[in-house]
């Protein structure tokens, strides 16, 4: 069964809300896979990709698991669609994380789920509150911000999507575990590992070394 | 950086639920006290948030429209076009008085597509229905009407039956009426020529298949859905932001003063019951099913609201990878589960009733029960037809079709292909319901009843 008219109305809301969102991923997904040489530069519009993306989400709206928010969902139909045009483009072989695991495999995830109690994740964020650094406060120059994302494509894959969905984009912690099709605390523990990476490849700079 | 800070630093990285109280408290009183340890967990925050707002990159706007509108033009090929109340009602509501209106009803489910193509029985019921409105209507405004018709079907051909159980069309050119429903049931094939759309069989159709809810619930989420006519419509709309609306992971500061888990839930169960009560109250269904984890939904359904509560009909078992497929699924069989126990329950009715007089079964008894207006709910076999009379005058109904005089009185009577469709129309302003009973219950109803019965109000 397909999706009906109010289904395709709560569809756009849901794109219009996050297409910005979705191209920011997107833009830097692609710069990563030319900085690793999958890709030539220049080889993919990040805009193709969100397309690709969302034509795709919207085809498969009703597949979409009960637990998987939809924003969560388009996060993971642009993984896809990144995963397929780069396919297209690999110069050679390269071994990117099955983006088909959108859609877990229920067994897998059933290992994952049976342990996990979704009331013991919290975060420092939590703990200490809200110190929320204002936007102007949070913007590093323009040399720092270099040095944190040539640090962050030097992550280990998880690592990095990890850290990128969860704390850069923001998703939460049993959307991100279910996109990467792993447990949260595994995603937590990759994600502040990659935080810690960042901010030591922050200050060595700051204190003039080779990051 | 001294032992302390070193040792506080471990620990930030660390998950809180890994720690002890006392080091949670000491980490509290550390950071409290050292501001270069603060600055420390200021700067571990400020780094995602740095990236996220110097990568942020804007969509360009005409990428956007161009994508937004080929969104739109990507045309969901939805199974089922079901008219909603208020479409039935707009219809039911039209009158032209002076161009005919053509209502068309077919069955288009795989098993009669292939016994007779769309088309012939169209042609078919198209020529009878010229023959049937000569010298009542105009015979141009008439044309262009069946025409608008018949044309539909040769040009669409298989397309027209590619999606749906049955069709309801209703034209009519000259009030620039075109409406097509394709529906979840086969329906029986009719054309009718009149001065207003024929929607009794959407009525009784919906009379027959009412809204169904489910809540999907679990310890942290909780989606509503409204399953009609093979449709489901997801509660979202209030929302602007994603659903699920209850999504929580936690919140560590809420959790230090309210460590039970238990309460969690339970407050999360309040508000998914609150907001059941809202979607529900401006939705309104017959039926709830609860679905998730049986424990879930039986500790759920302590919070919803009695009115809610008391249309509980199931509890059922749903993984949280379940997609809107399987609920689509699940739905389908609760709702076919039901209709069948109301079904069974009802002819055991019937039949319990028939002995103490307040019941008939038969075609003839139960024509002359609605002739004296005594039908208090009317159960048909699904498919169940009869040959029979009207009396154009009084409409007195007969299953004699070699009847030629109205017993009541005495106007010559008119032939009628199937007096059922009658004693159904007759039954929709006297009888509380209208029940079209199909699965094994048809089969008996056929077998010890002659395919109708009815209850009686006396």
């Amino acid at each position: 069964m397909k999706p009906r008219k109010g289904e395709r109305r709560r569809f756009r809301r849901f794109i219009e809300a996050y297409l910005d969102d979705l191209y920011t991923y997107a833009a830097r997904e692609l710069d990563y896979l030319v900085a690793l040489g999958v890709l030539p530069d220049g080889a993919l519009d990040p805009q193709d990709v969100v397309d690709q993306a969302v034509l795709e989400a919207w085809k498969r709206w009703h597949e979409r698991p009960l637990h998987l928010s939809a924003r969560a969902w388009l996060y993971g139909a642009v993984r896809r669609a990144l995963a397929r045009l780069a396919r297209q483009y690999a110069r050679e072989p390269v071994d990117l994380v099955s983006l088909e695991e959108v859609v877990p495999d229920p067994e897998a995830d059933e290992q994952v789920w049976t342990y996990w109690e979704p009331d013991q994740v919290e975060t420092w964020e939590d703990v200490v509150p809200a110190d929320v650094p204002p936007a102007e406060e949070a913007a590093l120059n323009d040399m720092e911000i270099q040095v944190l994302e040539e640090a962050l494509n030097r992550l280990s894959p998880f690592q990095r999507e990890a850290f990128q969905l969860y704390l850069v984009h923001d998703l939460p912690l049993l959307e991100a575990a279910r996109l990467l099709n792993a447990s949260p605390q595994a995603v937590r523990k990759a994600a502040e590992e990659a935080r810690l990476h960042l901010y030591h490849a922050l200050q060595t700079f700051r204190q003039g070394g080779a990051p | 950086m001294n032992r302390v800070c070193k040792q506080v630093r471990e620990w930030l990285v660390m998950e809180p639920s890994e720690l002890t109280e006392a080091q949670q408290q000491q980490i509290a009183e550390h950071l409290a006290a050292c501001s270069a340890c603060r600055r420390y967990l200021e700067e571990l925050r400020r780094i995602p948030a740095a990236l996220a707002t110097a990568g942020r990159k804007a969509h360009d706007e005409e990428a956007r429209r161009r994508l937004l509108e080929h969104l739109d033009a990507v045309e969901g090929v939805r199974h089922y076009d079901v008219p909603s109340p208020e479409s039935i009602r707009w219809l039911a509501s039209l009158r032209s008085p002076d161009a005919p209106v053509v209502s068309v009803y077919l069955d288009i489910s795989p098993r009669r597509v292939n016994e007779a193509p769309v088309q012939v029985r169209v042609r078919r019921l198209v020529e009878e229905a010229r023959r049937r409105a000569a010298g009542q209507v105009d015979p141009r405004l008439l044309e262009e009407a069946l025409a608008s018709v018949e044309h539909f079907f040769q040009a669409a051909g298989d397309e027209s039956v590619r999606m749906g159980q049955g069709l309801a069309l209703f034209s009519a050119p000259a009030l620039d009426l075109w409406r097509l429903y394709r529906l979840p049931v086969p329906v029986r094939d009719r054309l009718v020529v009149g001065d207003r759309p024929e929607v009794r069989p959407l009525v009784l159709l919906a009379e027959e298949f009412e809204p169904l809810g489910i809540i999907f619930v679990d310890r942290v989420h909780g989606r509503l859905f409204r399953f009609f006519m093979g449709e489901i419509e997801e509660w979202a709309e209030q929302h602007s932001t994603d659903v699920p609306g209850w999504h929580k992971q936690g919140g560590w500061s809420q959790a230090r003063y309210q460590r039970h888990i238990e309460a969690h839930i339970e407050q999360h169960f309040k508000r998914v019951a609150a907001d059941a009560k809202v979607f529900f109250s401006e939705n309104p269904i017959a039926r709830l099913v609860l679905a998730g984890h049986p424990e879930n939904t039986k500790w759920f359904e302590r919070f919803l609201p009695a009115e809610l509560r008391q249309k509980v009909v199931a509890h059922r078992p749903l993984e949280h990878t379940a997609s809107l497929n399987d609920l689509l699924e699940l739905a389908r069989e609760v709702e076919q589960e039901v209709e069948r126990r109301v079904e069974a329950e009802r002819l055991e009715a019937l039949f319990n009733a028939v002995p103490q007089g307040k019941g008939v079964v038969g075609i003839g008894p139960t024509l002359r029960a609605l002739a004296e207006q005594r039908v208090r709910l009317l159960l048909v076999a699904e498919g169940f037809e009869a040959p029979g009379a009207e009396c154009p005058n009084c409409g007195w109904l007969t299953d004699d079709a070699s009847a030629h005089t109205c017993e009541l009185c005495g106007t010559g009577v008119v032939r009628a292909d199937d007096v059922v469709e009658l004693a159904v129309e007759r039954a929709v302003h006297q009888a509380d319901d209208i029940d079209v009973i199909r699965g094994e219950g048809r089969d008996r109803l056929v077998r010890e009843a002659g395919g109708i019965g009815a209850l009686l109000r006396y």
